[in-house]
């Protein structure tokens, strides 16, 4: 693989970028909210209230390239500025694989996403803190931005290792006017062991979890019929949040509004498989009424259907999931559960 | 950039009742649609929703397209209510069709049941349109009743087409019906086919599809020569809001024709 270029800042070379960004783009980056971190559009005065967090945000990177509802019946032009987003993890990029599949695909591209995702730059910055419920290591992630960025920060005492993704990212050091030195060894080497100490912290934390990706997709699919489902998911309450929060979750429904002028006014709103009516027809039959297949299907196609089709997971090992549900199912532990049912199965 | 959730206006030309709960409209798109038989287009009605339907008018027909509805939700349920010069929406045609040119030079057995006959007329008239193309037609055919049979009219063009053998069955008969009383796979087994050049194209009630495709393979059809067409709850049609999903497969784009042997290790497909 060719190496991006890198590129080394200093404080205030770093301080002054953000600043010009700020003038001449929409920046949204993380700040502090009344509970926790939350994206907030940053003025070129408020710079230095960015936080960059040392994990990803609860809020997952899709809020920005396709909202939870949107009437699809309009025009969808592009905005005025260009949206600089920052304080994006690895795993909200690996769920970007997933979301353009889907959304770009060429047969029919969306262009309401297809406009948001060309007129936004996705800054992504190294983890340096994982949360408890993150398992990226666990399924073929990193805690540092590999793949769809424009621009990867790496923060090494004072200094900020800058990573070019795109021409996009690019664009938007150029547009700072900064001068920009390329970064040294040294700093490359620092870099790297900093990404090493998180890969080995976020194994340790998870070492009571027993499943290698390179089975999983086999492993679940060998599960269609078993009644360990049935034990899993007796805390499920199908309330959807899993879906909600999941970076990589894009499933929707469309809805025609009441309108007084128009006759097709096309509501596009989030939707969950978890929903009881998810798969029903007019006529009645619903192919996944119960329980333990309803709650089943996200796991056949996180693990098994989407790596089938795509060539990656759609889960990322964020942990969004572990923390929203609402009968404290942990994917990990139903993700081990399995592995270990359907190898003990096959032995 | 094209809006891929907007439909496109259609007229409607004619409703013709086919029987007590099906209904047959005749669309006329603002802008041609090609399609391929087998396809599907999602239908709008303004100011309510969508809803699915594989067009029952054969391809070849370009100034029109017809639907075959029957009455069971809300949205089919204001179509009903709907009369000629009344515009609904058209959005499509998508999925995968018949492989009609897959076909050339072998025996077609095609069974439908019910309004599932829609599709099937679509795929019946292109095949009948080239039929020096194809070995052997074959049409089985079964309803609740007689009165349940659906393009009555047809049926008697149909069986005096020398290129085409009907079989028909109904349930439960009554008075009058002088041809086969039971449930429709009760008539494979009053023909041959040659099974080593032949398809067989089931489309039907999810029972009656489950049941057809056990005869079949029974009989010595392989899986890889029966087609079904697999319809699911529809939203987008676009392979992208995942309510069709089937296994691996979104329905509205891997399909809704599949062999059986793409599907038959995925569990509920015929629920």
């Amino acid at each position: 693989m060719v190496p991006n270029d890198l590129f080394v800042l200093s404080k205030d070379q770093w301080s002054t970028f953000l600043k010009k960004t700020a003038s001449n783009y929409e920046v949204i980056a993380p700040k502090d909210g009344p509970y926790h971190l939350e994206y907030e559009r940053i003025g070129e005065e408020e710079t230095d209230t960015i936080v960059f967090p040392g994990a990803r945000l609860t809020r997952p990177l899709k809020y920005f390239f396709y909202p939870p509802r949107e009437n699809v019946s309009r025009d969808p032009s592009p905005p005025d500025k260009k949206r600089v987003i920052f304080g994006i993890k690895a795993c909200d990029l690996a769920a970007l694989s997933i979301l353009d599949n889907i959304y770009l695909d060429p047969d029919f591209v969306d262009p309401f996403y297809k406009t948001r995702r060309d007129n936004a730059i996705i800054v992504s910055d190294d983890c340096t803190k994982p949360l408890e419920n993150c398992f990226c290591v666990l399924i073929d992630g990193t805690p540092f931005a590999t793949k769809n960025f424009d621009l990867s920060l790496s923060f090494i005492e004072d200094q900020v290792l800058v990573e070019l993704g795109s021409e996009k990212g690019k664009n938007l050091l150029d547009n700072a006017g900064i001068d920009l030195r390329k970064a040294g060894e040294d700093l490359l080497n620092r870099r790297q062991e900093q990404r090493q100490a998180m890969i080995e912290q976020l194994k340790e934390q998870n070492k009571d979890f027993e499943f290698s990706p390179e089975k999983l997709p086999e492993l679940v699919k060998e599960m269609y019929d078993s009644p360990m489902w049935k034990e899993i998911c007796e805390t499920c309450v199908s309330c959807g949040a899993c879906s909600n929060i999941c970076p990589s979750c894009h499933c929707f429904l469309l809805t025609y509004n009441q309108s007084e002028d128009k006759k097709f006014e096309v509501l596009r709103t989030w939707d969950s498989c978890q929903s009881a009516g998810f798969s029903r027809v007019a006529g009645g039959a619903n192919p996944r009424e119960k329980l333990p297949s309803l709650f089943q299907n996200r796991f056949q196609c996180k693990i098994h259907y989407k790596p089938r089709n795509f060539g990656v997971f759609a889960c990322t090992g964020c942990g969004r999931c572990n923390e929203a549900c609402q009968g404290g199912i942990d994917i990990r532990r139903v993700l081990s559960l399995v592995a270990g049912e359907a190898t003990s199965k096959s032995t | 950039m094209k809006n891929i959730y907007m439909p496109v206006e259609a007229g409607i030309t004619g409703v013709i009742t086919e029987s007590a709960t099906i209904k047959t409209f005749r669309l006329k798109p603002a802008e041609k649609i090609p399609f391929a038989t087998g396809q599907f287009i999602e239908l709008a009605v303004p100011n309510l929703g969508e809803a699915p339907f594989t067009p029952s008018s054969s391809p070849d027909v370009t100034d029109r397209m017809d639907v075959t509805i029957m009455n069971v939700g809300v949205v089919t349920d204001k179509l009903h209510e709907m009369k000629e010069g009344d515009i609904v929406g058209i959005r499509g045609p998508y999925g995968k069709g018949y492989p009609v040119e897959d076909m050339y030079g072998k025996e077609v057995l095609i069974l439908g049941g019910g309004v599932g006959m829609a599709p099937l007329r679509s795929f019946l008239l292109t095949l009948l349109a080239r039929a020096e193309k194809f070995r052997k037609i074959i049409l089985c055919y079964g309803a609740k009743t007689p009165e349940d049979i659906i393009y009555k009219d047809q049926f008697v063009e149909w069986m005096n087409n020398p290129n085409l053998s009907v079989y028909r069955s109904v349930d439960k008969a009554g008075e009058g019906w002088n041809e086969t009383e039971g449930v429709v796979t009760v008539l494979l087994d009053q023909f041959e086919v040659d099974l080593s050049n032949s398809v067989a194209v089931v489309c039907g009630p999810p029972v009656m599809m489950k049941f057809g495709t056990l005869k079949l393979l029974e009989k010595g059809h392989k899986p890889e020569n029966i087609y079904l067409s697999m319809e699911k709850n529809m939203s987008c049609g676009l392979g992208k809001c995942g309510h069709c999903q089937l296994g691996p497969y979104f329905v509205c784009k891997d399909g809704p024709v599949f062999t059986y042997d793409q599907i038959q290790d995925i569990p509920g497909i015929w629920d």
